[in-house]
């Protein structure tokens, strides 16, 4: 629900870069924090809310994952009045930063993918990461870790690839697997810590590549 | 603004519903996402689709043009930014290197939009394969297994009757090699421009309660056939009276005084650009 005025603008915001993120699959965009507040779960990033509470309310579903779900989904629900349901029955899978690789890719393999008739229907996978960043640097700085790995995307909204650099890859290889028929399929958004976003709709080729940081530079 | 409306007239409810079908329809391009259309204080048919395209899209920094026929004074698109002056405090503008948001019925600007613009367009008609199937159902279904043969159809009998396809306004499009779309009533002349463009297109459509999206640098092919390929209509040597523009999309009038005909852009922004100079040669 929203608070107030001021939460009011933070979502349209939000909502701009995210459907930025979705017209251009793999360029980085970013959202503002919801403010702390003392009820949130600490697992349950500010910016990661901001996208929940950009989407999620009463008219729709939800499903967090993550090894411990209980205050995060209770938490979500008590803000978006939205209503809790199986990964498999969920409109939107909230997985936390936190989750490990398994949850990841479990929340990815069994996340609805809609039918040929009514393909809207498939879900949406908000995934939580530490670290996203694009590439090349808009900046010119480039301060990625090592741990980085380097996701290519083609298709719809990409003029000829679309790359970026994300710390966790558990969730690609999950949605390889899943082998959808177009229109079928999950849409992936991934949040980090900073606010940074990025989209993966269904309609996008995603490739992980064999570069690590140090050999892109 | 009137603060007896929430910002940008819509409960946030209703705005959050429209942002996520917006979501979709950008992520199946082509494909018409079903939404709970709102009743709003403008009449089905008027563009209500493109318009609440537009209230869950706008904030404080946007600045919006609205264009009708290619106009920004029509009843329409002034009706239309009115009300969403009235309940956000935006700037409008006519201009539309200045816009961040362009909401149109039946044209798409002359001049190119930018990476960073939204287009909406308003649809009375969003389904491609309604002349030939008027079951909603089953007009799904044909979506659903691709069978466009209901559309090709269409324009056969065109070629059949009259030697050449005959669709004024609306030439049904394939975008991304999968969906048949309708494109909105815009000229032939525009179809084209919805091609790899560089801009995101929204189209809304009110009485329908369908949204569907063509994102940037995705392919929209118009329908045709190899023996009759797909054209744009051509105005042959004329320019318009008031700019000279050629290669523009013109109107033609007919000087009742005079009994002369005459021709003038259809984007009147544009027309007035070229003229105070501000808009390049085409």
């Amino acid at each position: 629900m929203v608070k107030d005025e001021e939460e009011l603008h933070r979502l349209q915001r939000a909502f701009r870069e995210v459907l930025g993120a979705y017209a251009r699959p793999g360029t980085v965009h970013r959202v503002e924090a919801t403010p702390q507040d003392a009820a949130r779960p600490a697992e349950v990033g500010g910016h990661l809310e901001t996208v929940a509470r950009m989407l999620v309310d009463q008219a729709v579903t939800f499903c967090v994952v993550d090894g411990a779900p209980e205050a995060a989904a209770s938490y979500l629900a008590d803000e978006t009045h939205a209503r809790r349901r199986g990964v498999s029955d969920a409109d939107y899978v909230i997985v936390l930063p936190r989750a490990d690789a398994d949850d990841v890719a479990r929340a990815v393999r069994e996340a609805r993918p809609g039918t040929l008739v009514s393909p809207e229907t498939g879900a949406t996978v908000l995934v939580g990461c530490s670290r996203l960043a694009a590439w090349p640097a808009p900046d010119g700085k480039d301060d990625l870790g090592a741990d980085l790995r380097m996701v290519e995307v083609r298709g719809p909204g990409v003029r000829d690839v679309n790359r970026f650099f994300v710390d966790r890859e558990d969730w690609a290889a999950a949605r390889a697997a899943r082998r959808d028929e177009f229109p079928c399929g999950i849409e992936i958004v991934l949040v980090d810590g900073a606010g940074r976003v990025v989209a993966v709709p269904r309609s996008s080729a995603v490739t992980v590549a064999l570069a690590s940081v140090q050999e892109v530079r | 603004m009137q603060r007896r409306y929430n910002f940008a007239f819509f409960d946030e409810a209703s705005k959050r519903e429209i942002r996520r079908a917006i979501l979709k329809g950008v992520s199946i391009p082509g494909y018409q996402v079903p939404f709970a259309s709102r009743e709003m204080p403008i009449g089905r048919g008027w563009g209500t689709g493109g318009l609440q395209i537009t209230l869950s899209l706008i904030g404080r920094s946007d600045v919006l043009k609205v264009i009708d026929q290619g106009s920004d004074d029509s009843v329409n698109a002034v009706n239309i930014k009115k009300l969403v002056v009235d309940t956000t405090d935006v700037e409008v503008t006519d201009d539309v290197g200045a816009a961040s948001i362009i909401q149109s019925r039946h044209r798409i600007p002359e001049q190119p939009l930018r990476t960073d613009q939204v287009l909406v367009l308003q649809v009375p008609t969003p389904e491609p394969l309604r002349s030939f199937e008027a079951s909603e159902a089953k007009t799904r279904v044909l979506h659903a297994e691709a069978d466009y043969t209901g559309a090709w159809l269409e324009l056969f009998d065109q070629i059949v009757r009259y030697d050449a396809t005959t669709t004024g306004a609306d030439h049904p499009v394939l975008v991304n090699g999968r969906y048949v779309m309708a494109p909105s009533p815009i000229p032939r002349f525009d179809n084209l421009k919805l091609n790899q463009a560089e801009h995101l297109t929204l189209l809304g459509a009110g009485r329908e309660k369908k949204i569907y999206a063509v994102p940037p640098h995705t392919d929209v092919k118009p329908l045709d056939f190899e023996d009759y390929p797909f054209a744009v209509e051509h105005f042959g040597e004329a320019r318009c009276r008031l700019c000279g523009a050629r290669d523009v999309y013109l109107d033609e009038l007919v000087d009742e005084a005079t009994g002369e005909t005459y021709y003038q852009c259809n984007d009147t922004a544009y027309c007035a650009g070229r003229r105070k100079g501000g808009v390049h040669e085409r």
